[in-house]
Protein backbone atom coordinates (compact mmCIF):
# COMPACT_ATOMS: atom_id res chain seq x y z
CA UNK A 1 0.00 0.00 0.00
CA UNK A 2 1.43 3.34 -1.00
CA UNK A 3 1.22 6.11 1.55
CA UNK A 4 0.40 9.41 0.00
CA UNK A 5 2.50 12.21 1.53
CA UNK A 6 0.07 14.77 0.18
CA UNK A 7 -2.73 13.02 2.11
CA UNK A 8 -0.73 13.20 5.33
CA UNK A 9 -0.02 16.90 4.88
CA UNK A 10 -3.67 17.58 4.23
CA UNK A 11 -4.71 15.73 7.37
CA UNK A 12 -5.87 18.46 9.80
CA UNK A 13 -4.64 16.40 12.75
CA UNK A 14 -1.17 16.24 11.33
CA UNK A 15 -1.09 19.96 10.66
CA UNK A 16 -2.22 20.88 14.16
CA UNK A 17 0.16 18.45 15.81
CA UNK A 18 2.94 19.82 13.65
CA UNK A 19 2.21 23.40 14.74
CA UNK A 20 2.30 22.33 18.38
CA UNK A 21 5.52 20.38 17.83
CA UNK A 22 7.22 23.26 15.99
CA UNK A 23 6.28 25.76 18.72
CA UNK A 24 7.56 23.35 21.36
CA UNK A 25 10.81 22.76 19.51
CA UNK A 26 11.28 26.49 19.11
CA UNK A 27 10.78 26.87 22.83
CA UNK A 28 13.27 24.09 23.52
CA UNK A 29 15.82 25.58 21.16
CA UNK A 30 15.48 29.09 22.55
CA UNK A 31 18.65 30.49 24.18
CA UNK A 32 18.62 30.29 27.95
CA UNK A 33 18.76 34.05 28.72
CA UNK A 34 15.82 34.55 26.41
CA UNK A 35 13.90 31.78 28.21
CA UNK A 36 14.60 33.42 31.56
CA UNK A 37 13.39 36.80 30.29
CA UNK A 38 10.19 35.30 28.90
CA UNK A 39 9.66 33.37 32.09
CA UNK A 40 10.08 36.51 34.18
CA UNK A 41 7.69 38.47 31.97
CA UNK A 42 5.18 35.65 32.01
CA UNK A 43 5.36 35.36 35.78
CA UNK A 44 4.77 39.11 36.10
CA UNK A 45 1.86 39.22 33.68
CA UNK A 46 0.14 35.97 32.75
CA UNK A 47 0.73 34.14 36.00
CA UNK A 48 0.46 37.18 38.23
CA UNK A 49 -3.10 36.41 39.46
CA UNK A 50 -2.15 32.83 40.33
CA UNK A 51 1.04 33.87 42.08
CA UNK A 52 -0.80 36.55 44.04
CA UNK A 53 -3.59 34.16 44.91
CA UNK A 54 -1.04 31.61 46.04
CA UNK A 55 0.72 34.25 48.14
CA UNK A 56 -2.59 35.34 49.63
CA UNK A 57 -3.49 31.76 50.54
CA UNK A 58 -0.06 31.28 52.06
CA UNK A 59 -0.70 34.36 54.18
CA UNK A 60 -4.08 32.96 55.22
CA UNK A 61 -2.40 29.64 56.04
CA UNK A 62 0.24 31.36 58.14
CA UNK A 63 -2.45 33.47 59.85
CA UNK A 64 -4.30 30.28 60.74
CA UNK A 65 -1.08 28.76 62.03
CA UNK A 66 -0.32 31.84 64.14
CA UNK A 67 -3.89 31.87 65.37
CA UNK A 68 -3.65 28.20 66.35
CA UNK A 69 -0.37 28.84 68.13
CA UNK A 70 -1.81 31.83 69.98
CA UNK A 71 -4.90 29.86 70.94
CA UNK A 72 -2.69 27.11 72.35
CA UNK A 73 -0.70 29.72 74.25
CA UNK A 74 -3.91 31.32 75.49
CA UNK A 75 -5.17 27.94 76.72
CA UNK A 76 -1.89 27.35 78.53
CA UNK A 77 -1.91 30.82 80.10
CA UNK A 78 -5.57 30.53 81.11
CA UNK A 79 -4.86 27.23 82.82
CA UNK A 80 -1.80 28.69 84.53
CA UNK A 81 -3.73 31.75 85.64
CA UNK A 82 -6.57 29.65 86.96
CA UNK A 83 -4.08 27.46 88.88
CA UNK A 84 -2.40 30.57 90.27
CA UNK A 85 -5.71 32.07 91.38
CA UNK A 86 -6.58 28.75 93.01
CA UNK A 87 -3.19 28.70 94.74
CA UNK A 88 -3.74 32.26 95.96
CA UNK A 89 -7.07 31.36 97.56
CA UNK A 90 -5.62 28.19 99.03
CA UNK A 91 -2.73 30.21 100.41
CA UNK A 92 -5.13 32.69 102.01
CA UNK A 93 -7.19 29.87 103.50
CA UNK A 94 -4.16 28.07 104.83
CA UNK A 95 -2.76 31.25 106.38
CA UNK A 96 -6.11 31.80 108.06
CA UNK A 97 -6.20 28.21 109.25
CA UNK A 98 -2.64 28.39 110.50
CA UNK A 99 -3.55 31.38 112.65
CA UNK A 100 -6.62 29.52 113.90
CA UNK A 101 -4.55 26.45 114.65
CA UNK A 102 -2.15 28.46 116.81
CA UNK A 103 -5.06 30.15 118.61
CA UNK A 104 -6.84 27.02 119.84
CA UNK A 105 -5.61 24.97 122.79
CA UNK A 106 -6.55 21.64 121.13
CA UNK A 107 -4.52 19.23 119.12
CA UNK A 108 -5.81 19.67 115.61
CA UNK A 109 -5.30 17.51 112.55
CA UNK A 110 -5.86 19.36 109.31
CA UNK A 111 -7.69 17.45 106.62
CA UNK A 112 -8.97 18.10 103.15
CA UNK A 113 -12.51 17.43 102.09
CA UNK A 114 -12.21 14.80 99.39
CA UNK A 115 -15.87 14.02 98.78
CA UNK A 116 -19.38 15.03 99.56
CA UNK A 117 -22.13 12.50 100.04
CA UNK A 118 -23.48 12.36 96.51
CA UNK A 119 -27.11 12.11 97.45
CA UNK A 120 -27.33 14.27 100.54
CA UNK A 121 -24.85 17.04 99.89
CA UNK A 122 -24.83 18.75 103.27
CA UNK A 123 -25.26 15.69 105.46
CA UNK A 124 -21.81 14.16 105.40
CA UNK A 125 -18.36 14.58 103.89
CA UNK A 126 -15.29 12.43 103.46
CA UNK A 127 -11.95 13.79 104.66
CA UNK A 128 -8.47 12.57 103.87
CA UNK A 129 -7.39 11.94 107.48
CA UNK A 130 -7.95 8.58 109.10
CA UNK A 131 -6.73 6.35 111.86
CA UNK A 132 -3.15 6.60 110.63
CA UNK A 133 -3.20 10.27 111.56
CA UNK A 134 -5.03 9.73 114.85
CA UNK A 135 -8.54 10.41 113.62
CA UNK A 136 -11.16 8.07 115.08
CA UNK A 137 -14.91 7.90 115.47
CA UNK A 138 -16.75 10.66 117.38
CA UNK A 139 -14.16 13.38 117.08
CA UNK A 140 -15.23 17.00 116.58
CA UNK A 141 -14.56 18.53 113.21
CA UNK A 142 -14.28 22.28 112.96
CA UNK A 143 -13.40 24.98 110.49
CA UNK A 144 -12.10 28.49 111.20
CA UNK A 145 -15.69 29.72 111.00
CA UNK A 146 -17.28 27.20 113.36
CA UNK A 147 -18.22 23.62 114.12
CA UNK A 148 -18.64 21.45 111.05
CA UNK A 149 -19.72 18.18 112.60
CA UNK A 150 -18.20 15.02 114.02
CA UNK A 151 -16.56 11.90 112.65
CA UNK A 152 -18.89 8.93 112.49
CA UNK A 153 -16.50 6.40 111.07
CA UNK A 154 -12.83 6.24 110.24
CA UNK A 155 -10.64 3.92 108.28
CA UNK A 156 -6.89 4.03 107.82
CA UNK A 157 -6.67 6.99 105.50
CA UNK A 158 -10.05 8.70 105.61
CA UNK A 159 -12.99 9.46 107.81
CA UNK A 160 -16.66 10.24 107.32
CA UNK A 161 -17.82 13.44 108.96
CA UNK A 162 -21.44 13.87 109.94
CA UNK A 163 -22.31 17.51 109.35
CA UNK A 164 -24.48 19.65 111.58
CA UNK A 165 -27.20 19.53 108.95
CA UNK A 166 -27.60 15.81 109.52
CA UNK A 167 -30.65 15.46 111.79
CA UNK A 168 -28.78 12.78 113.75
CA UNK A 169 -26.02 15.22 114.70
CA UNK A 170 -26.73 17.06 117.92
CA UNK A 171 -24.53 19.48 119.80
CA UNK A 172 -24.96 20.57 123.39
CA UNK A 173 -24.92 24.35 123.09
CA UNK A 174 -25.04 27.53 125.08
CA UNK A 175 -25.94 31.06 124.16
CA UNK A 176 -22.93 33.20 124.82
CA UNK A 177 -24.67 36.24 126.31
CA UNK A 178 -27.49 34.67 128.37
CA UNK A 179 -25.61 31.39 129.12
CA UNK A 180 -28.86 29.54 128.49
CA UNK A 181 -28.21 25.93 127.49
CA UNK A 182 -29.92 23.82 124.89
CA UNK A 183 -29.31 21.46 122.02
CA UNK A 184 -28.47 22.47 118.48
CA UNK A 185 -29.89 20.11 115.87
CA UNK A 186 -31.28 20.26 112.39
CA UNK A 187 -35.05 20.00 112.29
CA UNK A 188 -35.59 21.12 108.73
CA UNK A 189 -35.64 24.42 106.91
CA UNK A 190 -32.74 26.70 106.10
CA UNK A 191 -31.23 26.96 109.58
CA UNK A 192 -30.23 24.82 112.53
CA UNK A 193 -32.50 24.90 115.58
CA UNK A 194 -31.57 25.53 119.17
CA UNK A 195 -34.05 23.71 121.35
CA UNK A 196 -34.75 23.39 125.04
CA UNK A 197 -34.10 27.05 125.88
CA UNK A 198 -36.76 28.08 128.41
CA UNK A 199 -38.96 30.94 127.30
CA UNK A 200 -38.14 32.93 130.39
CA UNK A 201 -34.49 33.29 129.37
CA UNK A 202 -33.36 36.39 127.55
CA UNK A 203 -32.50 35.60 123.95
CA UNK A 204 -31.80 38.17 121.28
CA UNK A 205 -31.12 37.95 117.59
CA UNK A 206 -27.44 38.00 116.82
CA UNK A 207 -26.40 36.09 119.96
CA UNK A 208 -23.65 33.58 119.43
CA UNK A 209 -24.26 29.90 120.07
CA UNK A 210 -21.23 27.97 121.29
CA UNK A 211 -20.72 24.39 122.36
CA UNK A 212 -21.34 23.85 126.05
CA UNK A 213 -19.10 20.80 126.37
CA UNK A 214 -21.84 18.75 127.99
CA UNK A 215 -22.40 16.32 125.19
CA UNK A 216 -19.03 14.66 125.63
CA UNK A 217 -17.85 15.09 122.07
CA UNK A 218 -17.48 18.80 121.42
CA UNK A 219 -15.31 20.73 123.88
CA UNK A 220 -16.55 23.93 125.49
CA UNK A 221 -16.52 27.21 123.67
CA UNK A 222 -16.51 26.19 120.00
CA UNK A 223 -18.50 28.58 117.88
CA UNK A 224 -21.59 27.05 116.25
CA UNK A 225 -23.44 29.99 114.80
CA UNK A 226 -25.56 33.04 115.34
CA UNK A 227 -29.17 33.43 116.42
CA UNK A 228 -31.13 34.36 113.34
CA UNK A 229 -34.69 34.25 114.62
CA UNK A 230 -36.43 33.72 117.96
CA UNK A 231 -40.04 32.62 118.31
CA UNK A 232 -42.18 31.45 121.14
CA UNK A 233 -45.66 30.04 120.72
CA UNK A 234 -48.49 30.90 123.03
CA UNK A 235 -48.46 28.52 125.97
CA UNK A 236 -45.13 26.90 125.07
CA UNK A 237 -42.34 26.60 127.60
CA UNK A 238 -39.42 26.76 125.16
CA UNK A 239 -38.22 29.06 122.48
CA UNK A 240 -37.93 28.10 118.85
CA UNK A 241 -34.56 29.56 117.90
CA UNK A 242 -33.03 29.49 114.42
CA UNK A 243 -29.26 29.35 114.32
CA UNK A 244 -27.32 30.27 111.24
CA UNK A 245 -24.20 28.10 111.27
CA UNK A 246 -20.86 29.84 111.10
CA UNK A 247 -19.34 27.26 108.80
CA UNK A 248 -20.29 27.52 105.16
CA UNK A 249 -20.94 23.89 104.30
CA UNK A 250 -21.09 24.43 100.59
CA UNK A 251 -17.57 25.88 100.50
CA UNK A 252 -15.77 23.48 102.80
CA UNK A 253 -12.36 22.54 101.48
CA UNK A 254 -10.17 22.12 104.54
CA UNK A 255 -11.24 21.24 108.05
CA UNK A 256 -9.61 20.39 111.39
CA UNK A 257 -10.27 17.33 113.47
CA UNK A 258 -9.81 17.85 117.18
CA UNK A 259 -7.90 14.71 118.11
CA UNK A 260 -7.21 15.52 121.74
CA UNK A 261 -8.36 18.05 124.28
CA UNK A 262 -5.93 18.99 127.03
CA UNK A 263 -7.03 17.63 130.41
CA UNK A 264 -9.20 14.91 128.86
CA UNK A 265 -8.41 11.32 128.08
CA UNK B 1 -18.71 32.71 23.94
CA UNK B 2 -17.07 29.25 23.92
CA UNK B 3 -13.70 31.03 24.12
CA UNK B 4 -14.75 32.50 27.43
CA UNK B 5 -15.49 28.98 28.71
CA UNK B 6 -12.15 27.78 27.37
CA UNK B 7 -10.44 30.62 29.16
CA UNK B 8 -12.30 29.80 32.38
CA UNK B 9 -11.35 26.12 32.06
CA UNK B 10 -7.71 27.09 31.50
CA UNK B 11 -7.81 29.49 34.45
CA UNK B 12 -9.40 26.89 36.72
CA UNK B 13 -6.94 24.13 35.82
CA UNK B 14 -3.90 26.38 36.20
CA UNK B 15 -5.31 27.64 39.48
CA UNK B 16 -5.69 24.05 40.68
CA UNK B 17 -2.14 23.17 39.60
CA UNK B 18 -0.44 26.28 41.01
CA UNK B 19 -2.51 26.90 44.12
CA UNK B 20 -4.40 23.75 45.10
CA UNK B 21 -1.94 21.02 44.11
CA UNK B 22 0.81 21.99 46.64
CA UNK B 23 -1.81 22.09 49.35
CA UNK B 24 -3.14 18.61 48.71
CA UNK B 25 0.29 17.06 48.18
CA UNK B 26 1.02 13.87 50.09
CA UNK B 27 4.57 14.59 51.16
CA UNK B 28 6.55 14.92 47.93
CA UNK B 29 3.77 13.45 45.80
CA UNK B 30 2.02 16.29 44.00
CA UNK B 31 -1.00 15.46 41.85
CA UNK B 32 -0.37 16.40 38.21
CA UNK B 33 -3.70 18.13 37.70
CA UNK B 34 -2.72 19.73 34.39
CA UNK B 35 -1.85 16.35 32.90
CA UNK B 36 -5.03 14.77 34.24
CA UNK B 37 -7.08 17.64 32.78
CA UNK B 38 -5.34 17.37 29.40
CA UNK B 39 -5.99 13.62 29.21
CA UNK B 40 -9.57 13.89 30.41
CA UNK B 41 -10.36 16.68 27.94
CA UNK B 42 -8.87 14.54 25.18
CA UNK B 43 -10.90 11.52 26.28
CA UNK B 44 -14.13 13.46 26.60
CA UNK B 45 -13.88 16.10 23.86
CA UNK B 46 -11.71 14.49 21.20
CA UNK B 47 -8.16 15.02 19.94
CA UNK B 48 -8.61 18.59 18.67
CA UNK B 49 -9.64 20.13 21.99
CA UNK B 50 -7.38 17.72 23.84
CA UNK B 51 -4.39 18.88 21.81
CA UNK B 52 -5.01 22.62 22.12
CA UNK B 53 -6.04 22.60 25.75
CA UNK B 54 -3.03 20.48 26.58
CA UNK B 55 -0.83 22.81 24.56
CA UNK B 56 -2.15 25.81 26.49
CA UNK B 57 -1.67 24.06 29.81
CA UNK B 58 1.82 22.87 28.91
CA UNK B 59 2.87 26.28 27.64
CA UNK B 60 1.63 27.93 30.82
CA UNK B 61 3.51 25.46 32.99
CA UNK B 62 6.62 25.93 30.85
CA UNK B 63 6.43 29.68 31.29
CA UNK B 64 6.76 29.26 35.03
CA UNK B 65 9.93 27.20 34.82
CA UNK B 66 12.56 28.18 32.21
CA UNK B 67 14.56 24.97 32.82
CA UNK B 68 12.18 22.68 30.94
CA UNK B 69 11.05 25.11 28.28
CA UNK B 70 9.18 23.35 25.53
CA UNK B 71 9.41 19.81 26.91
CA UNK B 72 6.38 20.07 29.16
CA UNK B 73 4.44 21.67 26.30
CA UNK B 74 5.24 18.96 23.82
CA UNK B 75 4.72 16.06 26.24
CA UNK B 76 1.40 17.34 27.61
CA UNK B 77 0.16 18.40 24.17
CA UNK B 78 0.89 14.95 22.72
CA UNK B 79 -0.77 13.32 25.73
CA UNK B 80 -3.92 15.37 25.09
CA UNK B 81 -3.78 14.48 21.41
CA UNK B 82 -3.28 10.75 22.01
CA UNK B 83 -6.04 10.70 24.63
CA UNK B 84 -8.37 12.11 21.95
CA UNK B 85 -7.03 9.60 19.45
CA UNK B 86 -7.75 6.75 21.88
CA UNK B 87 -11.27 8.09 22.32
CA UNK B 88 -11.81 7.79 18.58
CA UNK B 89 -10.54 4.20 18.53
CA UNK B 90 -11.89 2.90 21.84
CA UNK B 91 -14.77 4.78 23.39
CA UNK B 92 -14.10 4.79 27.15
CA UNK B 93 -17.40 5.86 28.64
CA UNK B 94 -16.57 4.65 32.12
CA UNK B 95 -15.00 6.85 34.77
CA UNK B 96 -12.91 3.98 36.10
CA UNK B 97 -11.33 3.29 32.68
CA UNK B 98 -10.86 7.01 32.16
CA UNK B 99 -9.03 7.36 35.46
CA UNK B 100 -6.89 4.33 34.56
CA UNK B 101 -6.05 6.06 31.28
CA UNK B 102 -5.05 9.15 33.30
CA UNK B 103 -2.83 6.96 35.45
CA UNK B 104 -1.10 5.43 32.42
CA UNK B 105 -0.56 8.79 30.72
CA UNK B 106 0.79 10.41 33.91
CA UNK B 107 3.15 7.49 34.50
CA UNK B 108 4.52 7.64 30.96
CA UNK B 109 4.76 11.42 31.11
CA UNK B 110 6.62 11.39 34.43
CA UNK B 111 9.12 8.78 33.21
CA UNK B 112 9.69 10.61 29.90
CA UNK B 113 10.05 13.91 31.68
CA UNK B 114 12.71 12.47 33.97
CA UNK B 115 14.42 10.79 31.04
CA UNK B 116 14.67 14.12 29.20
CA UNK B 117 15.68 16.27 32.15
CA UNK B 118 17.67 13.97 34.44
CA UNK B 119 18.65 10.87 32.41
CA UNK B 120 21.59 9.89 34.64
CA UNK B 121 19.57 10.23 37.80
CA UNK B 122 16.80 8.14 36.22
CA UNK B 123 19.14 5.30 35.20
CA UNK B 124 20.96 5.29 38.53
CA UNK B 125 17.75 5.34 40.58
CA UNK B 126 15.33 3.70 38.22
CA UNK B 127 13.25 1.83 40.80
CA UNK B 128 12.90 4.87 43.05
CA UNK B 129 11.98 7.08 40.10
CA UNK B 130 9.50 4.51 38.84
CA UNK B 131 7.89 4.18 42.25
CA UNK B 132 7.74 7.95 42.65
CA UNK B 133 6.14 8.31 39.23
CA UNK B 134 3.74 5.51 40.07
CA UNK B 135 2.66 7.22 43.26
CA UNK B 136 2.14 10.50 41.40
CA UNK B 137 0.13 8.74 38.69
CA UNK B 138 -2.03 6.86 41.21
CA UNK B 139 -2.69 10.01 43.21
CA UNK B 140 -3.45 12.01 40.05
CA UNK B 141 -5.80 9.33 38.75
CA UNK B 142 -7.56 9.31 42.12
CA UNK B 143 -8.06 13.07 41.85
CA UNK B 144 -9.23 12.59 38.27
CA UNK B 145 -11.65 9.89 39.38
CA UNK B 146 -13.06 12.21 42.01
CA UNK B 147 -13.47 15.00 39.46
CA UNK B 148 -15.16 12.62 37.02
CA UNK B 149 -17.45 11.35 39.72
CA UNK B 150 -18.47 14.91 40.67
CA UNK B 151 -19.09 15.72 36.99
CA UNK B 152 -21.17 12.56 36.59
CA UNK B 153 -23.23 13.48 39.63
CA UNK B 154 -23.72 16.98 38.27
CA UNK B 155 -24.92 15.59 34.94
CA UNK B 156 -27.24 13.20 36.76
CA UNK B 157 -28.64 16.08 38.81
CA UNK B 158 -29.19 18.08 35.67
CA UNK B 159 -31.07 15.14 34.13
CA UNK B 160 -33.21 14.85 37.25
CA UNK B 161 -34.05 18.55 37.20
Amino acid sequence: MRISLRGIYRNPGFRQVSIVAIVSILLIAMPHPFKTTISRLASLSLLYPFVELDRFLLKVDSTFEINRHLNRRLDFLSTTLSTMIENKYENERLRKMLGFDLMLPYELKPAEVIAYAPTERFKSILINAGMERGVFKNMPVISPSGIVGKTVSADRYSAVVQLLFDPACKVAARLQSSRAQGIVAYLGGRYLSLTNIPADQGVSIGDSAISSGLGGIFPTGLYIGQVKDVRVKEGEMFYEIDIEPGANFSLLEEVFVITSIPGEN
Amino acid sequence: MPYFYYFMAWFFIIFCQVVISPRIALGDVYPDIVMAAAVLIGLKQGWRRGLWFAFAFGLTIDLINPQNYGWTTILIAFSGYYAGYIREKIFLDNILYQSLAVMAFVLIYQMLFQLINWPFYLFNNFVISLLNSLFISIYTSAIGLLALFILAQRSRLRELL
